[in-house]
């Protein structure tokens, strides 16, 4: 069997074919250099199946493959499915810390502590005012003035309350706002459910669908931030994903979305936010203990008439003075320089109530500090786990530049090589047969 | 096969966590100079704010403790200088006696004598009645009330309360003497007689001429109310010395207690300001290596 004369012409346009195919991918991957979750492509290049000669075509009989230049197998996407696992792990880490940390802060800023605003100073003042009531139980300026600082302290302990109230509220607040039917997570499923039918479709269609699988990929990053999300591969480009410990699958397929679903502890951001309300709840309780102690030390001192008053169980939400300068009662007779309650009330600085309330604020300090340091960890392994990505799929500028310069000269060469063999048909068409012409 | 490949993004992220990390710590250094405080929040060191806690607390005690001394020193200046004037009351009380219970003198000049007593029952009653920042020392509790009464009624009108005040933690002293333990109530039947009745007798046996009378019980409870007085002087010197001992160990502990507060929680502005320093220089070492870093690329080469 012969070879067609013009077989040359063909290989070397499929030459120009595959690279311009290249270049075109470098374009892309160029004019995608800082575009958020895009993952580098790039055109796999093989060879053409070649042209069978059958036996006899050559010297010794057997038959030849010839070859027929090149052809675009795929435009590939260069990612690392595990590298996604481990950064969406991390980001999810680190949502929940950053959550936590900036409720922390909201608390800490509340505090006013080590300073001269805090709870721990107007305590002091008020057991001062009790001192100088000792050395003046006569003086109706020093009564008034303690009936003064302790309206002071009680505000404060209520104000700090209210503060942690509040910052539980506001947790549940966001918690609805991320979860409710404007928020991101509908939003993100949504988008991943239509991406999945796009894919679906692309994929049964034999295209590779890069771009679509790089944006359900920021999707699926964006998600881990509020709550664990887990990724299965469900064929044909499909994937269900499961979102914190939701019972149902939050996209399934080209199902529409599952949601709203109730969370636990989903972990992630919405996980913190969960776990503020008791977290607060606890430093609300202690900080009751420590309103209770104030109110029932003073009080076993001083009553009647008592001196605190609250309701029992919620003291730091409603304790308030009960006394005014003329019912406070300095001494047990009523004689007028009889100081012997104010002595032994004086007596209580640095006893149970300060130290409940030293106590508290050193929790809250602590709990502070550690989710910092959690917080920054988690940074660093966020921002390792991106590099690492980056590594794979991050456009490098000088990579890509090169690539662009190999294709232009391949595109060069297949090009001479097609005037190469327009020139050889040529001769053979217009001056063959021409003998003596 | 992956590793080892940088992208330009990387570069770019890379420069800019590692700025902002250079931006905050040198934000840190920059508040704890300009504040003078390491700790600005709990959190900062969860430790060293609980002690700080403490300790200010402590500081405020001390504070009110040194208050309360210096306070009780001018009320025991009061009561000295009250029992100092009934002191010399007692000795001139006796010299007139002594010379009442002469039989050489005349019947006019014992009355003269007596009424001398009688004015010193006065000047007692009124040193009595001292009183200091509008409290009356001698009158037990009742300080709002003067204890005596000027004139012939001696009764006393104050109390028996003590009066305590803490000068330390966990300190407290009784700082009253009740002027009734001293002066009594001016009534027949006490025992052992008191400085007032002992003074109305004295003046009553100078009158009729109990010379008897002057020259045995007068002196001898003369003796024992000089007695009452100068053990109660000796409570107060006591006192006062105790006070003074006190306010010298407060300041002590005053003293290591701020310098223990201002470690736990001051900035140590030479490290701070090092700190400072070698972070702007960080900093700047980043700004330039990330604009040499960043400029160039290929695309610089190729025409």
């Amino acid at each position: 069997m012969n070879v067609s004369s013009f077989m040359g012409l063909q290989t070397a346009l499929r030459g120009l074919l595959a690279q311009q195919r290249g270049l075109d991918v470098t374009a892309h991957n160029l004019a995608n250099a800082n575009t958020v979750g895009y993952t580098r492509q790039e055109a796999a290049l093989v060879a053409s199946d070649p042209l069978i000669i059958k036996a006899g075509a050559t010297a010794s009989g057997a038959g030849a493959l010839l070859g027929q230049g090149v052809e675009v197998e795929a435009y590939r996407r260069l990612r690392d499915g595990f590298l996604d696992v481990q950064y969406r792990g991390q980001t999810m880490a680190l949502g929940g810390h950053e959550t936590t940390s900036r409720a922390l802060a909201s608390v800490e800023a509340g505090l006013n502590e080590p300073g001269d605003g805090g709870i721990n100073a107007l305590l002091s003042q008020f057991w001062k005012a009790w001192g100088d009531v000792a050395n003046y139980p006569e003086s109706q300026p020093a009564r008034q003035a303690l009936v003064g600082h302790a309206d002071t302290l009680a505000t404060a302990i209520r104000t700090l309350d209210a503060r942690l109230q509040s910052v539980a509220q506001e947790a549940i607040a966001e918690y609805n706002t991320i979860t409710g039917p404007s928020g991101p997570i509908v939003a993100a499923a949504t988008e991943i459910q239509r991406l999945n039918v796009m894919i679906e479709s692309a994929v049964k269609a034999g295209r590779a669908p890069n771009d679509l699988l790089d944006r359900r990929d920021v999707l699926l990053d964006e998600l881990s931030n509020y709550a664990q999300v887990s990724v299965t591969d469900l064929g044909s480009g499909l994937i269900r994903v499961n979102f914190g410990d939701a019972a149902q699958p939050l996209v399934n397929g080209t199902a529409a979305p599952n949601w709203p679903q109730a969370l636990a502890a989903p972990g992630g951001r919405l996980g913190a936010l969960i776990d503020l309300g008791p977290k607060t709840n606890a430093y609300r309780a202690r900080l009751n203990d420590f309103a209770r102690e104030l109110k029932t030390s003073v009080n076993a001192l001083h009553s009647p008439p008592a001196f605190f008053t609250a309701t029992v169980g919620a003291e730091a939400t409603d304790l308030a003075v009960a006394v005014t300068a003329t019912t406070v009662k300095p001494g047990s007779t009523a004689a007028p320089g009889a100081n012997d309650i104010a002595l032994a009330i004086a007596a209580l600085r640095g006893k149970t109530a300060d130290q409940k309330y030293a106590d508290l604020v050193g929790t809250i300090g602590a709990d502070a500090a550690s989710v910092n340091r959690q917080l920054i960890t988690s940074q660093a392994l966020v921002d390792a786990a991106d590099t690492r990505r980056q590594e794979v799929s991050g456009v490098a500028m000088d990579e890509e530049v090169t690539n662009m310069i190999r294709f232009q000269r391949g595109y060069q060469a297949s090009s001479r090589v097609m005037t190469t063999m327009d020139e050889m048909l040529d001769a053979l068409i217009n001056r063959t047969g021409r003998v003596g012409l | 096969m992956s590793a080892g490949r940088v992208t330009e993004g990387m570069l770019g992220r890379r420069l800019l966590s590692d700025l902002r990390a250079s931006t905050q710590r040198i934000a840190t250094a920059q508040r704890q100079i300009a504040s003078g405080r390491r700790i600005d929040k709990p959190s900062d060191d969860p430790l060293a704010t609980h002690n700080a806690m403490r300790l200010r607390s402590e500081l405020g005690g001390i504070e009110q403790d040194k208050r309360t001394i210096s306070d009780t020193k001018g009320w025991l200046d009061t009561t000295d200088s009250a029992l100092a004037t009934i002191t010399d009351v007692v000795h001139r009380a006796r010299e007139l006696a002594l010379q009442g219970a002469n039989g050489a003198i005349g019947q006019t000049e014992r009355n003269k004598l007596a009424d001398e007593i009688d004015q010193l029952i006065e000047t007692a009653k009124s040193a009595a009645n001292s009183s200091y920042g509008g409290r009356y020392v001698l009158g037990g509790t009742d300080t709002d009330d003067p204890p005596y009464t000027p004139g012939a009624v001696d009764a006393y009108d104050g109390d028996t309360g003590l009066i305590a005040r803490q000068i330390g933690p966990g300190v407290s002293v009784q700082i009253n003497i009740p002027g009734v333990n001293i002066l009594g109530n001016g009534a027949a039947g006490e025992s052992p007689q008191k400085l007032l009745r002992t003074l109305r007798t004295l003046a009553a046996d100078l009158r009729s001429g109990n010379l008897p009378g002057l020259r045995g019980p007068a002196l001898n409870n003369l003796e024992k109310n000089l007695e009452d007085v100068t053990s109660a002087r000796g409570v107060v010197g006591a006192l006062a010395t105790r006070l003074e001992s006190a306010e010298a160990r407060l300041a002590q502990v005053e003293e290591s207690t701020v310098s223990l507060l201002s470690e736990n929680e001051d900035t140590d502005i030479a490290k701070a300001m090092i700190d400072l320093t070698t972070q702007q220089s960080v900093y700047q070492a980043a700004l330039q290596s990330g604009q040499s870093l960043i400029q160039p690329s290929l695309l610089d080469f190729l025409r």
